[in-house]
């Protein structure tokens, strides 16, 4: 395991034969800045000319989890320097290890004990440096570009300049007002300055998620020109509106001529990156060339994405500069529209059944957000004050109400991680039902339950007689073989699905007494007997089912 | 009434000084939203992996971002925006050899981007409060490790030159850094009750 601290200090190890009298260095430093390494460490007798110093280091890493140090190497840039401080950037080489170092003071062959020895994480205490600034002043707007604080250098240490953000402080010159701050992309046109005047900024990166914020650019100042309203206006007061989804974007008509606009966008992310993106601004499909002062940008921006979009004006061969760049965060800009309701009522309770905004255009906002609903319901006669209930499902019941009331409601959805409230569907107003039930509800209730039951307990009748004949008829025959085949075979004739590991023999006896009659009246070869007996069994089964009822 | 005039102060909010009105604790929402869309990207971008990389992919062994130990001291908003910065440069180097699908690339870029706007939204407002987060220098070790583990993957894309194979391989790694982003925002969604 890697150790939890990144700069500390460990005990001095005596090292070295010839020390004296010198002593050692103390407060040994580094300081970082991009990939500029600092040793730096204080010496109590200073005034001593002759003494110098020279530093090691040794590298720890990870290598398959295991960690390993390497032996301690001379620092090329701090051996027998005369100052307190060098710079030991050249040995630094991987950034996201660790490292140890240590300094002596040296005097002649008199060498001081190594000092105490220095452990830290270059990328963890590394400052990020001041960030590159270029300005621009044209038509009346600034444009600056930044450039990472590492830009053109072979070695980085903030590799990943993407994770950079940058604050700007500006302000006007010749004003006392206080300087605004605003985070910037690395390429950024600062709108609506005035015009013909002098504007002062400085730069900072910071990398958010590491907490470091790093140090001011210098102070860069630049002029306004006058705004470019010499050919044609550019288009103003662009904003954009959107309801479930669908995205309209609008400007003011502010043109005599015969003037038309070409609307176009630009995917968010290609302002973070390093490249130039002037000419990555698309057309929207049916947003050129057109008359009318808004456009339907729907079709053309996805939900998870930043656009940024901006307008154009042309009147024949002059077209006017492009309109200050509008955001689009398609969440945060959109509207929630009304949700579907449908609502019934009964004695003391409303049933309202909801359908996600935008699902009637085939684009459900529940597609979108995290919505719940909020239900605002009160009584229409009086002045009571309005109850709300707040639910995430489609369905709301509200219960403990008056009967025979008149109450209205409105519902609207919500997302509570955008917190954004949508718009208050139509109000609903519904009565609800009577409670007192009148005779003639009782008297069909009585109906319908009483026929209920006849239905019910003749149906459990002709089911036991029919089950009960079944079984009869399996297990206990009234058909019986002649006695003699009983006794002598054996064989069950009596029940055609009984087994044969009955006790034939037990059978045979008890019948035998009682079946002795018939046995003489009939034929051995013939089973009409058995038919015969068969219509008796009937009628005693008969009588025999009807004591099962009774039982029952 | 009530919700126009909220709306109009938050977008009022987020023009000004980039301050959306977005709820931080409730980020995770979004947060697991969004990482789905982009893994949904990342599969669209190109097919099946390919029969003759399959080679070069057993010679890439990167240690399993799973596996990595993160402390569970430190707050999850981090490890994921760092995760998300790394994917997004990642994603920014030579593709034209990939010959992936370019819309999908761009909705996936555009998409990590907005994710990571959002959350440096909350993090830079964490940071103006000064909020400070247990066990800082286990926050440091987190970055070394996650930044470690991303630096293997630049550099074999670059001894690789960007090649078509090394694309690939590098696509059936990523969906990994999803697996390990929503462990993360399941833990945000802990922190923030």
């Amino acid at each position: 395991m890697a150790l939890p601290e990144l700069l500390l200090l460990l005990a001095a190890t005596p090292l070295g034969a010839g020390q004296m009298n010198l002593t050692s260095p103390q407060n040994v430093q580094v300081d970082v800045v991009n990939t500029n390494f600092t040793l730096q460490w204080s010496w109590d007798s200073e005034s001593d000319f002759n003494v110098t110093f020279s530093a090691q280091y040794q590298r720890r890493f990870e290598d398959y989890e295991e960690e390993e140090t390497t032996d301690w190497k001379e620092i090329s840039g701090c051996q027998n320097v005369t100052v307190t401080e060098c710079d030991f950037s050249s040995a630094m080489t991987s950034y996201l290890d660790f490292y140890n170092v240590r300094i002596r003071a040296e005097k002649g062959e008199e060498k001081s004990l190594w000092s105490t020895t220095l452990s830290f994480s270059p990328y963890s205490i590394a400052k990020i440096g001041p960030p590159g600034v270029q300005l621009e002043s044209i038509d009346g707007v600034v444009k600056i570009n930044i450039s990472p604080p590492e830009e053109n250098q072979n070695r980085k240490i903030w590799t990943n300049d993407i994770s950079f953000t940058y604050n700007a402080m500006f302000w006007e010159n010749s004003s006392n007002a206080e300087p605004k701050s605003k985070t910037i992309n690395r390429r950024e046109t600062i709108y609506d300055l005035k015009p013909e005047t002098t504007y002062c900024l400085k730069v900072q990166a910071r990398i958010t998620s590491e907490r470091k914020v790093g140090s001011f650019s210098p102070v860069y100042c630049i002029k306004t020109t006058d705004q470019a309203w010499n050919v044609l206006p550019y288009p103003v007061n662009v904003e954009v509106h959107a309801l479930n989804m669908k995205f309209l974007l609008s400007w003011d008509n502010q043109y005599d001529q015969n003037v038309s606009f070409t609307v176009q966008y630009l995917s968010g992310y290609l302002k973070s990156l390093p490249e130039d993106y002037s000419d990555k601004w698309s057309t929207i499909s049916g947003c050129e060339n057109i008359t009318t002062t808004q456009c339907d940008f729907s079709s053309d921006i996805e939900a998870s994405g930043i656009y940024f979009l901006r307008v154009q004006a042309m009147n024949g061969y002059n077209k006017s500069r492009w309109s200050n760049e509008i955001k689009v965060d398609p969440c945060v800009v959109n509207e929630i529209g009304p949700p579907g309701i449908t609502v019934s009522s009964s004695e003391d309770s409303l049933r309202i059944q909801l359908t996600p905004p935008g699902e009637s255009e085939n684009k459900s906002m529940s597609g979108f957000y995290d919505l719940s609903y909020r239900v605002l319901y009160w009584k229409n006669s009086s002045d009571t004050e309005e109850k709300i209930k707040e639910e995430e499902r489609l369905l709301f019941t509200i219960s403990d109400l008056t009967p025979l009331v008149l109450y209205c409601l409105k519902v609207q959805a919500f997302s509570p991680a955008y917190k954004k409230d949508g718009h208050f569907s139509d109000v609903a107003c519904i009565k609800t039902l009577d409670d007192k039930t009148s005779p003639w509800t009782i008297l069909k209730t009585f109906v319908i339950a009483m026929i209920g039951f006849f239905c019910f307990a003749s149906f459990l009748i002709f089911g036991i007689y029919y089950i009960s004949r079944r079984i009869r008829y399996a297990f206990f025959p009234s058909c019986k073989p002649p006695s003699n085949i009983e006794c002598l075979g054996g064989q069950p004739f009596n029940s055609p699905y009984l087994s044969t590991s009955e006790e034939p023999t037990e059978n045979c006896c008890i019948i035998e007494s009682i079946v002795i009659e018939e046995t003489n009246q009939t034929d051995f070869k013939d089973y009409k007997p058995s038919k015969q007996s068969t219509r008796d069994s009937g009628n005693y089964s008969n009588d025999d089912d009807t004591s099962g009822t009774k039982v029952l | 009434m009530i919700s126009r005039s909220l709306l109009q102060f938050c977008l009022v909010l987020h023009f000004s000084s980039e301050i959306s009105c977005l709820d931080c604790n409730r980020l995770h929402v979004l947060q697991t939203r969004m990482n789905s869309e982009s893994l949904e990207h990342l599969e669209k971008m190109g097919g099946n992996f390919p029969f003759q990389c399959l080679n070069e992919g057993i010679a890439f062994k990167p240690t399993d971002i799973l596996k990595l130990q993160l402390s569970h001291q430190e707050n999850a908003k981090v490890a994921i925006q760092q995760i998300l910065q790394e994917l997004f440069h990642i994603f920014n180097n030579n593709l034209t050899q990939a010959a992936w699908n370019g819309t999908s690339i761009k909705e996936f870029q555009n998409g990590l981007h907005q994710q990571i706007e959002k959350l440096e939204m909350c993090l830079s407002a964490e940071m103006e409060k000064e909020v400070t987060y247990p066990g800082n220098e286990n926050l440091l070790l987190t970055s070394l490790k996650l930044k470690r583990f991303f630096q293997t993957i630049e550099d074999f894309l670059k001894e690789k030159q960007y090649s078509r194979c090394a694309w690939e391989i590098i696509r059936v790694e990523i969906p990994r850094c999803f697996l390990m982003l929503n462990k993360l925002t399941k833990r945000l969604e802990n922190e923030d009750g």
